[in-house]
């Protein structure tokens, strides 16, 4: 299971994550198979990362199959943009939002994909 | 032999066009087309090594790109338009015989000159390209349309630079490669993208006389396999250059592009 303490702790010093996300108030649920993970972002920070999504919902969610976030972020490179745009994966929600915090996304990506290379079994059913 | 790129303009059908030049004037002509929503800068690795070699490369920014003016301010979105465009460049200018070669919607261009003007052209080397190329998706296209459905348009493009590089891009290249994806008009940019899933020239591929080499990096997710095979099987005298580990920006993001280049050309002369 990925580690969102750890994940919420490296986002809070990310710098593409806090410069894109300084203007944004709002909330960014992934969808890894099964596994759910809600995380709460005010004005570039973490203030919320929980498995127990509110009821109220997010902004936006990236969602898929964990063979598709296998892809994704199991290789050497970093392939969360390509499996959006080739569908692999699905954005739901205010896309106008995603894209408008693209480079915060990418940091979010950026360090899923490092915490999954410095440990395989860091995003549990990845690897 | 000077090497330096020099810029000129030119008034071609109503648009005030920028090119970028290298090599003698009177060396084998070839044209360098650029991709969607970008500019001529994108050929700076290619312009001296061909013009090196003896030829006179021109490589201009298409209407609404780089320093190009557009007529009417109204953004092209077929691929044959900008082709005719191109071919109506090529002869203000006097390029006779000219090598057409382009990258993605430039690529698509390329094999657009190919299939109405083979006779008189010597090669044509599309790369990232294929007759048909319905790779875009629909919906994101059509929000690109709008300048108000792609809010932070240079960070998506900067991001998406880095993403379609292939994994043997050399850095300090990928690095380039995003930066100047960051710049431009997002509705030229995706009125390109119109014109690039609009484009099938399938119908004309086995008129082509000239020779072609298609070239693929084998990491461009936005053109599978099949697209390339499907238009390389379908023109009498085209070769696959393929590329491993290279993705949409094969003549930026490794300077192998260039020998890779010359070989075939010195194949055909």
């Amino acid at each position: 299971m990925l580690d969102i303490e750890q994940l919420a702790a490296r986002l809070n010093e990310h710098p593409d994550f806090m410069s894109s996300g300084k203007y944004f108030d709002g909330a960014i649920q992934l969808e890894i198979g099964n596994d759910r993970i809600w995380i709460k972002v005010f004005m570039g920070r973490v203030i919320l990362a929980t498995r127990q999504p509110p009821p109220f919902g997010y902004t936006f969610c990236i969602k898929g199959p964990l063979e598709h976030w296998r892809f994704a972020m199991a290789g050497k490179k970093n392939r969360l943009h390509e499996a959006v745009v080739t569908g692999r994966l699905k954005v739901e929600g205010n896309t106008i939002e995603y894209a408008r915090i693209s480079r915060a996304v990418y940091g979010l990506s950026e360090v899923m994909h490092a915490m999954a290379q410095a440990d395989g079994q860091a995003l549990g059913d990845l690897t | 032999m000077n090497t330096e790129i020099i810029g000129r303009y030119i008034d071609v059908d109503g648009h005030r066009l920028f090119m970028d030049t290298a090599g003698d004037p009177s060396g084998r002509p070839m044209i360098c087309l650029h991709t969607a929503g970008k500019h001529a800068l994108q050929w700076r690795f290619v312009l001296p090594y061909f013009a090196e070699r003896g030829y006179f490369v021109v490589a201009p920014d298409l209407p609404g790109h780089g320093k190009s003016l557009l007529k009417d301010y109204v953004p092209i979105d077929s691929i044959h338009v900008y082709a005719e465009l191109v071919w109506k460049l090529c002869g203000q200018i006097g390029l006779k015989r000219p090598v057409i070669m382009g990258c993605s919607i430039g690529g698509d261009i390329a094999l657009d000159i190919a299939a109405h003007h083979s006779a008189d052209i010597h090669a044509a080397i599309p790369c990232e390209a294929a007759a048909r190329t319905p790779t875009y998706p629909l919906a994101a296209l059509e929000r690109g349309l709008e300048d108000s459905g792609v809010p932070s348009f240079a960070d998506q493009s900067y991001i998406g630079g880095i993403a379609a590089s292939g994994t043997r891009a050399l850095p300090e290249r990928v690095a380039e490669i995003a930066w100047t994806r960051r710049l431009g008009d997002p509705r030229v940019h995706y009125n390109d993208l119109k014109g690039w899933i609009g484009h099938d020239v399938r119908h004309l591929l086995a008129g082509i006389a000239c020779p072609v080499a298609v070239v693929w990096g084998n990491e461009d997710y936005y053109l599978p396999y099949e697209l390339i095979k499907e238009t390389v099987d379908g023109i009498p005298n085209a070769t696959l250059i393929e590329m491993q580990g290279i993705g949409h920006y094969p003549h930026i993001e490794t300077p192998e592009f260039n020998a890779l280049v010359e070989r075939f050309l010195a194949s055909i002369a």
